[in-house]
């Protein structure tokens, strides 16, 4: 009569369906809280395995019901250990003191509509964080970048080499060969046998005879396998992208640049690092750091040592085309540059040389070279001015943040997809 | 009969701490045959699911059932769950059990055997036979169809988002949602149910439909005749007071889209078929808590469990039925295990071991067969009934019971009765009330519809114990009766003597 089902085995994520409405439902706030995020994590933290973890106000659920500190209410309580009938309790300050008294039981997992914490998987994080934006340039490389091939199956073939051969397919063909082979001869045989029977003739008989002897022997010897049958694996060669980037993060440390200005230029850095993992597989960043002298470190000390010294950027722009030469073959590579300054230069002979790097060594190899200077004057610099004329060109960006919730936005407009400005 | 089990097999496999589904089928022989035999349950067949953790959130969500409508509250009560259980705040439940037939348990899965045995006493035979049983659960919804009519009505919510549009129809059933409250018919048993002939209701509409179409019925314009008629009839509308919030908006909304009364009926129906459980918790939970308590120790006698088992079990068991008390940190309400069994087992004191004071609150009870006093109050009592008419004396006296006043006028609370002579009948009485539906959910009916011109309708808040509304969420709740009625909506709160003392409008 009773019936026992293991269920265990039965497909996971039965609540997929309303989590995704649910999601959809709080999406904006999602959206609002990822800048929040970003901001708290290490730059290769940020692109770990986890999950994250956002802090969310629940969707209110209104419904008509008593203001629990209105009325008269009698309150059943268990436990009496020290009051008489007409003790007087004075009430807590503030709050009625959560007089509601329903029963609850262990069954029912009482909700609060308190903010609540929505635990995504990385992977979602990174939908909703980069819903609207597009790797500048990723096409143009994806086309530009076939220097690798790899072999993937295309169906079958009919010539081809024997390693190659597909047993299950050749075999398919086979036996549909046999099969209509072996029905041609028994439809013959049929055509005889009743010829046989209308025959008088003991001489004609003999020949018929011999003849349905000749197609039985026939039915039964059609061949296993014939060439006809036999297929082969087929491989096509098609182009590898090339999945490998390197960003280069290029930040003046120099003095005028304190606390806050590199608080912004590491989290844009931070951003741009996570775009790139969601594209490509694998990441390198290069960290280059200037004041008069350019220098290669580590993500620590680019961050976090102060040194003070004047401002000389042409220096780092030749020490990232040297690398690159060096270590990042240009057709192999996605390369992505990144600045971040705020604006002071010593000399505008130095911005101008910096404008010609950019214009003649460093743009015509790199995906995409986004420029931000953090300054709250509202004055150009120099470098801002160099850096102006090279605006037209499709693979260079450059904006103005002062202030760091500005971060998300200005990033949002240098990666915006391409086709979205235009329409 | 009992020569049908092995009792060294059985003892030796529920001594075992790690069950398989040997253990499992042979304890819901058992259990069904001590229930029946010895204490005899009538019981729907059972369904014993065993899942995971994570499906019991999922069965959490869904409040159990195993199919229901596509909507985002759901996931929200999933992520709620999942969260508060990943962090250890909650632990799930050993089972879960839904009033349907074949009437389908979910275990958990890493519960001992012990716990199997025990959730399978509590669940498939206590549960099973309160569903089965009790006057709500046999007046208000059908067990037969609910898994049925779930089914049909997530097909036509998805048929309804292919064709409307999925924000559409989240709008609809948010809104209805708001109102599940007042979607109860308290008085008025509801026909019964099922997915086959909901369909058949819906197909009959559609063809209705295309029969009687007339080109020139749609010069006129929409729902003047019907309502001009109602109109002229009668004066009032509607002629009663209707408490039925969402069923008087299915029925009597000028303009609504006949999809849109469909949703509504369908959260509708799913409302009516959750009352009986709001109002039986302490009922249901102290016969189930009652019925493994009694079903395990006749194992025990009978000499099917050894002492281990039996340790486990009582400390399981004073587990569920532990009542923090009021200063405790961990006191939130009174535990309706405790409450329940400790009034199913004072009915079966008061029939074998009458004292003086039970013979003048009971009269009835005593000298009386326990079990079948004890069946009749399962079978016909409602929680705030049952309280009323079963709280005893002792009970009150066992778990100190005290009333506290509390008046929002006064900046301290009274004690108004406590257990003694004076305030046992106090106390039921107050307790009796605190599990009246009314406790909780405003008393808010329909009053009048304007048919002259502007179609507002009229809702009237009958305020009770000076209990008022919370006032953000009634004008967030008005604005869901607005999106549905599709015309001005106001409410009234009324005091006793008739006077407003809040309105709202929308």
């Amino acid at each position: 009569m009773s019936n026992i089902i293991d269920r265990r085995k039965n497909a996971k994520g039965k609540s997929i369906n309303n989590r995704q409405k649910f999601l959809k439902r709080v999406e904006d706030q999602i959206k609002r809280a990822i800048p929040d995020i970003i901001s708290q994590e290490s730059i290769k933290d940020s692109t770990g395995k986890g999950k994250v973890k956002v802090p969310i106000q629940g969707i209110k659920e209104p419904v008509f019901r008593h203001d629990p500190r209105s009325g008269r209410k009698q309150i059943v309580r268990p436990g009496n250990d020290k009051f008489n009938e007409g003790d007087q309790i004075p009430k807590p300050e503030g709050e009625g003191g959560g007089g509601a008294g329903q029963g609850k039981g262990s069954n029912s997992p009482e909700i609060t509509q308190d903010d609540f914490v929505v635990i995504l998987s990385r992977d979602e994080f990174l939908k909703y964080f980069f819903e609207d934006l597009e790797l500048p340039n990723m096409v143009k490389k994806y086309m530009e970048s076939t220097v690798d091939f790899k072999n993937q199956r295309a169906g079958y073939t009919k010539n081809s080499i024997p390693s190659r051969l597909n047993v299950v397919a050749s075999y398919q063909h086979s036996l549909a060969r046999q099969i209509s082979i072996r029905g041609a001869y028994e439809d013959k045989i049929k055509n005889m046998k009743r010829s046989l029977e209308a025959e008088k003739d003991t001489e004609a008989r003999e020949v018929i005879e011999r003849e349905i002897a000749r197609l039985e022997k026939l039915k039964i010897t059609v061949p296993f396998f014939e060439d006809v049958d036999l297929r082969y694996n087929h491989f096509e060669r098609v182009p590898k992208p090339v999945t490998s980037a390197v960003m280069f993060c290029i930040m003046d440390v120099s003095a005028s640049m304190g606390y806050h200005e590199k608080d912004i230029a590491k989290r844009f850095f931070t951003l741009l690092y996570l775009f790139l993992t969601k594209q490509y597989q694998n990441v390198e960043i290069v960290f280059i750091r200037h004041h008069t002298e350019a220098k290669e470190v580590g993500e620590e000390e680019f961050f976090n040592s102060r040194e003070s010294g004047g401002t000389v950027v042409a220096p780092s722009l030749k020490l990232m085309k040297k690398i690159i030469d060096e270590r990042y073959d240009a057709s192999h590579w996605n390369i992505y540059a990144c600045q971040a300054s705020d604006g002071d230069v010593w000399s505008n002979g130095d911005a101008i040389d910096c404008g010609q790097i950019l214009k003649n060594e460093v743009l015509p190899i790199v995906q995409y070279m986004a420029y931000i200077e953090i300054k709250n004057r509202g004055l150009e610099g120099y470098l801002w001015h160099a850096y102006k004329k090279l605006r037209a060109s499709d693979n260079f960006s450059m904006r103005n943040i002062n202030d760091v919730t500005q971060i998300w936005p200005v990033f949002k407009a240098l990666f915006k997809k391409k086709n979205l400005v235009e329409s | 009969m009992s020569a049908q089990f092995d009792k060294e097999k059985l003892n030796a496999m529920f001594s075992n701490p790690s069950w398989d589904f040997e253990t499992l089928k042979a304890a819901d022989q058992l259990t069904s045959w001590i229930g029946k035999e010895f204490f005899k349950l009538d019981i729907y067949p059972n369904q014993i699911e065993i899942v995971t953790s994570e499906q019991m959130l999922d069965a959490y969500a869904l409040i159990g059932l195993p199919t229901s409508y596509p909507h985002w509250k759901f996931g929200k009560d999933f992520i709620i769950n999942q969260n508060s259980y990943r962090k250890g705040q909650m632990g799930l439940s050993y089972e879960m059990v839904i009033n349907s037939n074949p009437c389908i348990s979910y275990n958990m899965e890493n519960n001992s055997t012990c716990m199997m045995v025990l959730v399978i006493a509590h669940a498939c035979q206590g549960h099973n036979a309160f569903f089965k049983n009790n006057y709500m659960f046999k007046d208000w919804t059908s067990a037969d169809s609910i898994i049925d009519y779930m089914v049909f009505a997530r097909d036509f919510v998805m048929k309804c988002e292919d064709e409307f549009g999925a924000e559409e129809v989240e709008r609809v059933l948010d809104a209805c949602h708001a109102l599940m409250d007042h979607g109860v018919d308290k008085y008025r048993k509801p026909p019964k149910i099922s997915s086959k002939k909901e369909n058949e209701r819906l197909k009959r509409l559609a063809t209705a439909k295309v029969e009687n179409y007339n080109e020139l019925l749609k010069t006129l314009p929409p729902n003047a005749r019907i309502n001009k008629k109602k109109f002229e009839k009668n004066k009032k509308f509607p002629l009663e007071p209707e408490e039925n919030l969402l069923y008087f908006i299915e029925k009597n909304a000028p303009t609504l889209p006949n999809w849109k009364r469909e949703l509504v009926r369908i959260v509708r129906k799913v409302s009516q078929y959750y009352y009986p459980q709001t109002m039986t918790k302490v009922m249901n939970e102290g016969f189930a808590t009652f019925m493994h308590y009694h079903i395990i120790n006749k194992m025990f006698e009978e000499g099917y469990l050894d002492d281990g088992f039996m340790l486990e079990f009582i400390k399981s068991h004073s587990a569920v039925i532990y009542q923090p008390l009021y200063n405790s940190p961990y006191f939130s309400g009174l535990n309706p295990y405790t409450l329940g069994f400790n009034i199913f087992m004072d009915i079966k004191r008061i029939c074998e071991n009458p004292t003086q004071e039970d013979r003048i609150w009971f009269p009835n009870l005593i000298g009386q067969n326990w079990l079948e006093q004890v069946h009749y109050a399962m079978e016909n009592f409602r929680d705030d009934s049952f309280i009323a008419q079963y709280l005893s004396p002792k009970v009150i006296r066992d778990m100190k019971l005290f009333a506290i006043f509390d008046d929002e006028e006064n900046d301290y609370y009274e004690i108004s009765a406590i257990h003694n002579e004076r305030g046992y009948r106090k106390i039921r009485e107050y307790l009796s009330n605190q599990y009246d539906r009314s406790h909780r959910v405003p008393d808010i009916q329909v009053e009048s519809v304007d048919l002259h011109k502007t179609s507002k309708l009229t809702l009237i808040h009958k305020i009770q114990n000076e209990k008022l509304l919370d006032e953000d969420e009634a004008e967030e709740t008005l604005q869901h009766v607005r999106f549905l009625w599709e015309f001005p909506v106001e409410l009234h709160s009324r005091n006793r003597a008739g006077i407003d003392e809040d309105y709202y409008e929308c």
